[in-house]
């Protein structure tokens, strides 16, 4: 059994090195995404071979999934058939190649060698858990111990989504093949299917892996599959709402930080109150992400133009 | 005394509010929120001041928890310090700010407008890190104004800022990714993220050492030190002024003084001599290298960027001057931190100078610059005085750092270096000067007809803010005990001597 699982491991590893190298190989864009997109698959099942499932579904969702979406979104805007350019030169691509492998090898060796049992704070994760109004330890260390990095976390994503706002340009970005009958009926009975699973996990997170980013993630499914159907509704909402829709998560999440000051340093929940607290800001920031890696996708795209607030 | 819970994180929250809050308003209220909100965040820097003035250093556990299981702030006189530069460079900045992006009709958002939520966040940011005690939440930050940087450079909508954007996007992608892989290996070898707790642990392992390695890295590229510094000139000549005070003069200085804090918090108990050695040569080889590529631009604010590569040189002679000399210490890395605090203020106030310029002129490019002086005397002005700092004339800031620096280096006998710092400054003097040189000419008639350019409407207050900025460069000078005696509280190092210019002899 043992052997079997290092077996696994093994061909995983290299199955990673090789597929790394094939899509560094490509020699068109849309051939590299792909590959990237299996490339992140298989990370993801790295994740789960090192009992980390958190961060094997953050993975697969946003590693794969809404980057490989964003990209492809991006080269269609460009011209999907596009070679890439020629080459770096091999006085660039050698010594970063070189230093690459030479960095792997002093980072494998070190890892190899002095590699005694990690000191980590998962003892004194646990003894904690039970005051953090979450079972799962990882929501846990997200939305109570260090809160503080998740709400700069989240941040990140409003500047982000902010900054492909700044780049929207005029009106008439690529109009979008119609889709087909097949497609309108997916989307028709998938949509409720696709909150539902996304409520679920944000509620999972508090005992099982799930939460905000991975929900978030799935709700930007939803949004990108919406964008591409037959009533591109997100589309006609008018600027303000999306703003507003972009800054709940970041927003709610400072004015809880500013309202708990009255309980002592910042973000410490009032006790038996912390589990409402880390829902109701996991329910907000959902959304949020959700609504920021739709437009990062309709941006993507080239479908964010400047008018609607003057036109409204 | 018990410290309010909020007085540590107030200075990091409140901007980001306002990032939010300047998001969601009237376009045309904004240039009034980004006046009031500036103001406001100057503001709560001051209880830290005080604080931190009568009871000393101050460390607040956020969420209650502590480390290693929390994050945790903690407040000294260099970071105290540190808080109210980035509270006066950002008045400075947003003042300017309201009056060099054009207003908005009512009921219209532009592009410019995106100038203040990301600002905001920026800032809050930034008071962040000069607080933050925890490895990751320092990358995390260091994320969130980096990004906002991209989207700050990307306001000025022009084909050349889009690729800047790019280009400092990748740099900062690599530079986290390379911080992010070090405190990996310092967190598993040592099971804590708290800078305190890790500096009274450290031991010379190879892991512990190859962590500290990438993550020294990572920050270096991020401080735009020689050779990792190309990315640096486009991003902050090709981005709006504002942006580009903010990057040369904020963001960049950040990122250094992590790389300082790190440093003398417990990295050079366990650094082989090479590392302190290599950074004080590159350092040197930048301050040279700067200012030979500054001398050969064709554009105003190219020059300055190239300038900036040159002064953060001087910043990383601090770990090699420090090396051989423990009586030298306290001048050497008291000298660094006017320095830098004197670059982040005179760039900051230079950058905006040549927006005004670049913006009545149409152009920062030297040939259309000539005989601006006559044109825009407060501009040259505030340029002359941002000049007297960089190139390290008395009575600067800058000189005072500079002379510091000098001193130490005649102490510890490390003439190569005292060579260089003098040296750098004539480098800066001519840059500057070849600046000046053409500023202060008149057109010349015969080469170029029609050089009689409708000047643009520019405020009559736009340069105010500008101006203020170069003068507090000169405070240090009427009164140099004060930011002294500040920096003295907690400072990681011993001040054996008194180190105001003059009084050691």
């Amino acid at each position: 059994m043992l052997y079997a699982s290092f077996l696994f491991d093994l061909i995983l590893s290299i199955a990673l090195v090789v597929l790394g190298m094939i899509t560094l190989q490509q020699k068109t864009p849309r051939e590299a995404v792909v590959q990237l997109m299996i490339f992140g698959l298989l990370v993801a099942l790295s994740w789960i071979r090192i009992d980390a499932p958190d961060l094997a579904l953050t993975e697969a969702a946003i590693g794969s999934g809404v980057t490989g979406a964003l990209l492809l979104a991006a080269l269609r805007r460009l011209g999907l058939n596009q070679r890439f350019p020629d080459p770096a030169p091999a006085a660039i691509r050698l010594p970063v190649t070189l230093g690459c492998a030479a960095l792997g090898f002093l980072l494998s060796v070190i890892l190899i060698q002095s590699w005694d049992e990690p000191a980590g704070l998962t003892d004194i994760v646990y003894q904690n858990i039970e005051f953090s109004g979450s079972a799962n330890p990882v929501t846990a260390v997200i939305l109570n111990f260090r809160a503080f990095d998740t709400l700069l976390e989240i941040g990140v994503l409003l500047v982000a989504a902010l900054s492909v706002y700044t780049l929207s340009g005029p009106a008439g970005g690529t109009p979008v093949r119609p889709p087909g009958p097949i497609f309108n009926l997916y989307l028709r009975w998938m949509t409720p299917v696709f909150w539902l699973v996304t409520l679920y996990m944000v509620w999972i997170g508090g005992r099982a892996p799930g939460g905000a980013f991975q929900a978030g993630a799935l709700l930007s499914g939803l949004g990108a599959l919406t964008l591409l159907g037959p009533s591109p509704w997100p589309m006609r909402l008018r600027r303000r709402v999306v703003r507003w829709g972009l800054t709940l998560g970041f927003g709610l999440f400072l004015f809880a930080a500013a309202w708990l000051w009255r309980y002592g340093n910042l973000l410490t929940y009032p006790q038996n109150h912390a589990k409402t607290w880390i829902l109701i800001i996991e329910i907000a920031c959902t959304l949020s992400i959700g609504i920021s890696l739709t437009v990062m996708f309709a941006g993507c795209a080239g479908w964010l133009h400047e008018d609607p607030e003057a036109a409204a | 005394m018990i410290a309010p819970p909020w007085l540590l994180s107030l200075p990091v929250i409140f901007p980001l509010i306002l990032g939010v809050f300047t998001l969601l308003i009237p376009a045309h209220t904004l240039k009034q929120a980004g006046k009031t909100g500036a103001v406001a965040t100057a503001v709560t820097t001051l209880p830290c001041l005080q604080w931190v003035w009568q009871a000393g250093p101050l460390h607040q556990t956020l969420g209650g928890w502590g480390a290693p299981l929390g994050i945790d702030l903690y407040l000294d006189g260099l970071s105290c310090l540190f808080l109210l530069f980035a509270a006066l460079t950002g008045l400075g900045i947003s003042f300017y700010a309201t009056e060099y992006f054009p207003r908005s009709a009512e009921g219209h958002r532009s592009r410019t407008d995106l100038f203040w939520p990301l600002w905001f966040v920026t800032w809050g940011g930034i008071n962040s890190l000069f607080l933050t005690l925890d490895l990751f939440n320092i990358y995390v930050t260091l994320e969130l104004i980096s990004i906002a940087g991209t989207g700050l450079i990307l306001i000025a909508g022009t084909r050349g800022a889009i690729r800047a954007a790019l280009q400092y996007q990748m740099q900062a992608l690599i530079a986290g990714l390379v911080y992010l892989l070090g405190v990996g290996l310092v967190y598993n070898a040592l099971g804590t993220l708290d800078l305190q707790l890790i500096a009274a642990e450290l031991t010379p392992s190879p892991m512990i050492l190859t962590g500290l390695a990438l993550m020294v890295t990572g920050l270096i590229i991020k401080a735009a030190l020689f050779p990792v510094h190309f990315w640096l000139p486009p991003a902050h000549a090709d981005a709006p002024a504002p942006v580009s005070a903010v990057l040369s003069g904020l963001v960049v200085t950040v990122a250094y003084v992590i790389v300082f804090r790190l440093w003398f918090a417990g990295f050079h108990t366990i650094a082989p001599n090479l590392v302190p050695r290599l950074m004080g040569v590159l350092g040197a080889v930048g301050i040279v290298w700067g200012g030979i590529l500054a001398l050969r631009q064709e554009r105003l604010k190219r020059v300055l960027a190239y300038s900036t590569v040159s002064q953060v040189g001087y910043l990383f002679l601090v770990f090699s001057l420090t090396l051989d000399s423990p009586a030298a210490e306290g001048l050497v890395w008291a000298g660094t931190v006017y320095m830098a605090v004197a670059h982040g203020l005179a760039k900051s106030a230079a950058f905006l100078a040549a927006g005004c310029l670049q913006k009545t002129e149409g152009s920062d490019t030297l040939t259309a610059l000539r005989g601006a002086a006559l044109r825009q005397p407060a501009a040259v002005i505030v340029l002359a005085l941002a000049s007297i700092n960089l190139i390290g004339l008395p009575p600067s800031t800058g000189f005072i750092g500079k002379w510091m620096l000098l001193k130490a280096s005649f102490y510890t006998r490390q003439w190569g270096i005292a060579f260089v710092i003098l040296g750098g400054g004539l480098l800066a003097a001519a840059y500057l000067f070849r600046v000046f040189e053409v500023l202060m000419n008149p057109p010349d008639r015969a080469a170029a007809p029609d050089t009689a350019k409708p000047p643009l409407p520019l405020s009559r207050g736009i340069l105010f803010p500008a101006m203020l900025l170069a003068l507090a460069t000169l405070i240090p000078v009427l009164y140099i005990t004060a930011p002294e005696e500040l920096l003295r509280i907690g400072a990681p190092v011993s001040f054996s001597r008194f180190i105001t210019p003059g009084a050691a002899q």
